[in-house]
């Protein structure tokens, strides 16, 4: 409205000239392109709700925003497609405010273009738009001439807008002019003409078609559209004729088959009537039958009924007749007679034969006949003869009277004339097991009926089951008397079956207890065989201990059982104390334990007589001291039992046990099980006591080898032969229990035996002792007696020995050193007590002596052969100097000798030639000097390969003033008699190169190359001819050592050119050293 | 009044947006049980149409026609407004959301004292 208002003022004051900026309504423009982004915004929102009122509530709830514009691209329904077009046309219309805005960066043209046909577009896209998405139906005549439209109209204003752009002169005017006329010339056409042409080519012939399917849809299935035209519609035409042909076709087919079926349906109806007459025939006769078997049922119902009533056990004649009645009355209401009666014949007599009523019914206004006492015993006479003799021939017999009573007139007067006339009966004979019992009788009051076959046999059967029942009461009463006479069998051994069962039932209680009490025992004997298993076990004794005590606490009932060992030395102390005890009492204190015998006198003196102790009752103890009673009280001990375990005639250890809560009875079985655990125990202790001087034996026994080796290992070590055997003199005496011992070796010289070492000797003794004199007795002692003597008392030693025996010992024991058969010295062991020498120490001793004579026999050994080692390694110094340096300075006297000559001849260049030489021999001496002087120092000494390379150049090549190295791969860990074999073989190598190579430069590398060990030896040295054999000691030797490695060793040379040698060893070959 | 005309590029447009609008507006016209939707299309080509004329109007050379060169926007405006009231009637009318689009404008504005 505001604009409205505003324009309007603007045309007001425009026309009327009123003052006022007539540009201001520049900025008036930026409200349309505002309105459109606004109609913009109103139509895509009114897309996405329109397109969420077609999703489900739940997915409406699961739409985030980025949903919002999922739905905005791909619209949900129709009308939010359309919704959604509209705004893509108003966002048309907005290009002429991005022409505004970008129109510094395109061409004026184009900006100018676009600006002028934004809203243009905008409004065509609008009309199109409307066409699609109409509310109203839309014709396809309208749409056409609509695309049409917008088509001619938009293509002849940008092409004026295009030809006016770009051609600035032309006449605007002119042009727009012409171009308005063709658009309204345009316009007009489309509009007039098109709607006539479309008409004719496609909505005539779309009508038609339309018209034939309607008549089509209304039955009338014989239409052909006609085909103008040859194209789509055409097309459809044909198809369309075609199928309305083809359902024409279908029609009549469809007729045919309707006609043969309703000839079929004819045919099938006479049939059914046929069917229909012969079901009701048979429908009649089914109903007959089911009338029979209705009245068949109702018979067998009452046939049941008599049956369910018969078999109920009557046990006396009243309950018999009520029975009797009750079956009598099914039957009697199922024939529908008026009288039904049961009568039985008796022998009377007075009057013979008679019949007498047992049981009847009767229909209603009947009167009975049974408390007639007249009708229960009537002569059989009375009754018809036919009617007797048929019944007891097992017939019955009856029918309406006046047919049957034909020939007894006056009875029957006389049954028709009763109050209730009979007019027709029926009687069934009943037999018993001695004959002819009696008869059932129906009688009809009401009607002169004829009975037919299913009437008599119902009661034919029923008379049969009234007679078996008959007989079955008479069996019963038969059977019931029996059953009396068994009962009081019965009861009378059930009274004898009683007795016998409490006498079983007491022998079965006993039992039960005996059982009892196996098991009890059975469970003693088990938890004793696992205690006995437990102990016997060589390890975790305590453990076991502890554990046996708790299975003895258990089936024993007791409060606390303890396992005290004392001390082996006192008794009163304990050294062990093991118990199990129930949570409520606590455990003994450590003081109590160890001062308990101290403090129970008497208990302590009965257990050291091996006496069991059982105290039931403690406050009753009778004791000597008080102190024992407070003792026990204070700790809360009620009952108390104590075992002794005495091995050896010592008090080892204590089983015992407190408060003990099991039954009288029970406390002999305990103890028993006490005193065989306890026996158990002692086997226990006796076997640790035995464990325990085995190991003490054994390492006493150790201590005897260890002294064996230690001496064994002296007579390695190259010493003075006093200092090698003092030390062992010391294992002599502990291991011999002596108190003094001696060493004399015999000194062949002197012919005497030298005192060498000494222990435990008086020092006025030992003068006596150092040099003692082998008269003949010693030497044929030595040479041919026992190796040993033991002598208990010393006056009985022979004379010989005599200064050996003195006199502050008791014991005394001498045995020759030596070799075999070669005696080398003696020795002497002493002892103060007069404690003789065992066998055992005898022997051992003499061992000690046998080892003591290897060790001063390999003593003389090592000093002869270090002798003749000096001896072999001065002649080879000899050897070594005489080749080499003797010949050296014989060599230079020879060249002083020619350089004197030389001298006096004034011969200049011959003595410069001779000093030379001088100076070469002198320094090729001094050479085998410093490798004479290396190898003196080198023996003996063992090094790695490494320091003794290193120790080599630095004494003799940097001597020498040769320059040397050598390296070794950082991997490479080789065996000490491999780095042996190699450093003696590169030290032979280098030998070489200093006598004969006169290098200055030396390389020596270890290194480890394709599975191979190389040692590598270069010199820069005159080098030589390789293919000539030099007959030296020095190479062969190599190659030997090479060989023993498993290895091959390479010389290369030529003269001038100095000396490569190459040793490679396979490292198989150095893993299967390592390995030897 | 100078009634001698001169014919601007800017009236062809005018012209095609008189007969688009115009062939819309006599279309919708004629058509019989318009929707309430339709009917609002109807006044905006009505405005479209005034609006195209205003153009031509305005460009047309005279000195009178630039009388109206706000007419054009203001029309256009007008039709805008029709064409909000076209978008809660399509396709039928929705007088619920109407309420809620011009709550949502007008909450646009509540920062204006």
């Amino acid at each position: 409205m505001a604009a409205l208002t505003y324009a309007v003022s603007f045309a007001i004051r425009y026309f009327a000239n009123l003052p006022g900026d007539l540009d201001e309504h520049q900025a008036f423009y930026l409200l349309t392109p505002i309105a459109i982004l606004i109609m913009i915004i109103v139509f895509f929102r009114r897309s996405i709700h329109t397109s969420d009122q077609s999703r489900s509530s739940r997915e409406s709830d699961a739409r985030a925003g980025g949903a919002s514009f999922k739905v905005l691209i791909k619209p949900l329904n129709r009308s939010a497609v359309a919704l959604r077009s509209y705004g893509l046309s108003l966002a048309i219309g907005l290009i002429p405010v991005l022409v505004v805005v970008v129109k510094a960066i395109i061409p004026a043209v184009t900006a100018s273009f676009l600006f002028n046909f934004g809203a243009v577009m905008a409004i065509a896209a609008m009309m199109l738009t409307y066409l699609n998405h109409a509310s109203e139906p839309v014709t396809i005549s309208a749409k056409l001439i609509g695309i049409s439209l917008v088509s001619v109209v938009l293509i002849l204003g940008f092409a004026g807008v295009w030809i006016y752009h770009a051609n600035p002169g032309l006449d605007e005017h002119k042009l727009v002019s012409q171009l308005i006329l063709l658009v309204l010339l345009s316009s007009l056409l489309i509009i007039l003409i098109f709607p006539l042409f479309f008409r004719t080519a496609l909505l005539d012939p779309l009508e038609q078609l339309s018209g034939g399917v309607k008549q089509a849809n209304e039955g009338n299935l014989d239409i052909q559209v006609p085909v103008q035209y040859d194209d789509e519609i055409g097309f459809l035409t044909r198809s369309f004729n075609r199928m309305v042909s083809t359902l024409n076709e279908a029609r009549l087919e469809l007729k045919n088959q309707a006609s043969v079926l309703e000839q079929a349906v004819d045919e099938r109806t006479t049939e059914l009537f046929q069917k229909t007459e012969q079901l009701e025939k048979e429908n009649a006769d089914r109903q007959n039958a089911e009338a029979r078997l209705n009245l068949q049922l109702l018979y067998q119902q009452a046939l049941a009924g008599c049956s369910q009533a018969l078999l109920v056990t009557a046990d006396n004649e009243s309950n018999q007749q009520g029975v009797l009645n009750q079956a009598l009355e099914y039957l009697r209401s199922v024939v529908q007679v008026s009288w039904a009666y049961v009568i039985r014949t008796f022998d009377d007599p007075e009057m013979g034969i008679c019949a007498g009523i047992l049981a009847e019914v009767t229909a209603e206004r009947i009167f009975p006949h049974i408390d007639n006492p007249a009708n229960q015993s009537v002569p059989l006479s009375r009754f018809p003869s036919e009617m007797v003799k048929s019944l007891a021939n097992g017939r019955p017999y009856g029918g309406p009277s006046r047919q049957v009573l034909a020939s007894s007139q006056r009875m029957l007067e006389d049954f028709l004339n009763q109050k209730n006339p009979l007019l027709s009966f029926i009687c069934f004979p009943i037999f018993d097991q001695d004959g002819w019992w009696g008869f059932v009788g129906f009688d009809d009051c009401v009607t002169e009926r004829e009975w037919d076959e299913m009437e008599i046999s119902i009661l034919r059967t029923a008379s049969e089951m009234i007679g078996s029942t008959l007989q079955r009461w008479g069996t019963e009463t038969q059977l019931r008397e029996t059953l009396d006479h068994l009962e009081m069998r019965v009861e009378e051994r059930t009274a004898a079956l009683s007795q016998s069962n409490i006498n079983l039932n007491e022998e079965i209680s006993q039992r039960q207890n005996a059982q009892k009490d196996l098991e009890s025992r059975l469970h003693i004997e088990e938890i004793l065989a696992a205690v006995s298993a437990r102990l016997l076990e060589p390890t975790k004794i305590k453990a076991n201990i502890a554990a046996s005590l708790e299975d003895l606490a258990k089936i024993m009932d007791t409060g606390r059982i303890f396992l005290a060992v004392f001390d082996s030395q006192s008794n009163n102390q304990v050294r062990e104390y093991i118990e199990w005890h129930r949570s409520e009492l606590l455990p003994v204190p450590e003081d109590a334990l160890h001062s308990s015998m101290a403090y129970l006198p008497m208990l302590r003196d009965r257990l050291l007589e091996g006496k069991t102790i059982y105290i039931d009752d403690t406050s009753q103890f009778q004791s000597n001291l008080e102190i024992e009673l407070q003792f026990l009280q204070e700790r809360n001990v009620q009952s108390l039992v104590l075992l002794p375990i005495v091995i050896d005639h010592k008090l080892q250890a204590m089983l015992g046990c407190s408060n003990l809560q099991a039954s009288a009875d029970a406390i002999q079985g305990n103890l028993h099980t006490l005193e065989l655990v306890a026996s158990m125990l002692k086997s226990l202790l006796q076997r640790e006591n035995l464990i325990e001087t085995l190991e003490k034996q054994v390492a006493e026994r150790t201590r005897q080898l260890t002294t064996f080796l230690d001496m064994a290992m002296l007579s390695d070590q190259a010493q003075d032969l006093a200092d090698l055997l003092q030390p062992t003199l010391l294992s002599v005496t502990q291991i011999a229990s002596c108190d003094a011992a001696a060493i004399h070796i015999i000194n062949t010289e002197q012919s005497c035996l030298e005192l060498i070492a000494q222990r435990g000797i008086p020092l006025k003794f030992i003068e006596s002792l150092s040099d003692v004199e082998i008269d003949s007795g010693l030497s044929e002692w030595l040479a041919y007696a026992d190796p040993y003597e033991v002598f208990d008392d010393l006056d009985s030693s022979p004379n010989f020995l005599e200064p050996f025996c003195l006199p502050v010992f008791g014991a005394f024991f001498v045995n020759r050193l030596g070799t075999g058969s070669k005696a080398l010295g003696l020795l002497s062991c002493y002892r103060v007590e007069d404690h003789p020498f065992s066998p055992f120490q005898a022997t051992l001793l003499n061992s000690l002596g046998e080892l003591l004579g290897i060790i001063v026999e390999n003593h003389r050994l090592r000093i002869e052969a270090g002798e003749l080692a000096a001896v072999e390694e001065r002649q080879r110094l000899a050897r070594e100097i005489h080749d080499a340096v003797s010949q050296s300075v014989y060599s230079l006297s020879l060249f002083a000798r020619s350089a004197s000559d030389a001298f006096d001849d004034q011969d200049q260049v011959k003595l410069i030639a001779t000093l030379q030489d001088i100076e070469n021999t002198a320094l090729g001496a001094m050479r085998e000097m410093r490798l004479l002087l290396y190898q003196l120092r080198e023996a003996g000494q063992e090094e790695d390969i490494t320091t003794a390379l290193s120790a080599r150049f630095e004494q003799v090549e940097k001597r020498l003033g040769i320059q040397s190295t050598f390296e070794i791969g950082p991997d490479i860990f080789l065996p000490a008699h491999i780095q042996h074999e190699l450093q003696r073989i590169i030290i032979e190598a280098l030998n070489n190169v200093v006598k004969h190579a006169s290098a200055s430069r030396v390389d020596v590398l270890i290194s480890c190359l394709d599975e191979n060990l190389t040692v590598s030896i270069w010199d820069d040295g005159i080098g030589f001819d390789s293919d000539v054999r030099f007959p030296g000691m020095g190479l062969m030797n190599m190659q030997t050592r090479a060989g023993s490695l498993g290895g091959d060793l390479d010389i290369t040379s030529k003269s001038g050119q100095g000396t490569r040698m190459s040793l490679k060893v396979p490292m198989a070959c150095l893993d299967s050293e390592k390995g030897d | 009044m100078n009634l001698e005309i001169d014919l601007g590029i800017f009236d062809l447009v005018g012209v095609i947006m008189l007969v688009l609008a115009g062939t819309s507006f006599i279309y919708l016209l004629q058509v019989k049980n318009k929707s309430s939707a339709s009917r609002m299309l109807l006044w905006l080509f009505l405005c479209v149409v005034l609006s195209s004329i205003a153009t031509i109007l305005t460009n047309s050379g005279t000195t009178w026609g630039w009388a109206f060169a706000p007419s054009q926007d203001a029309l256009l405006i007008l039709g805008g407004f029709f064409l909000v009231r076209f978008a809660y009637s399509y396709p039928e009318s929705d007088q619920l959301g109407r309420r809620v689009g011009l709550q949502h404008f007008f909450s646009y504005f509540r920062w204006l004292p």
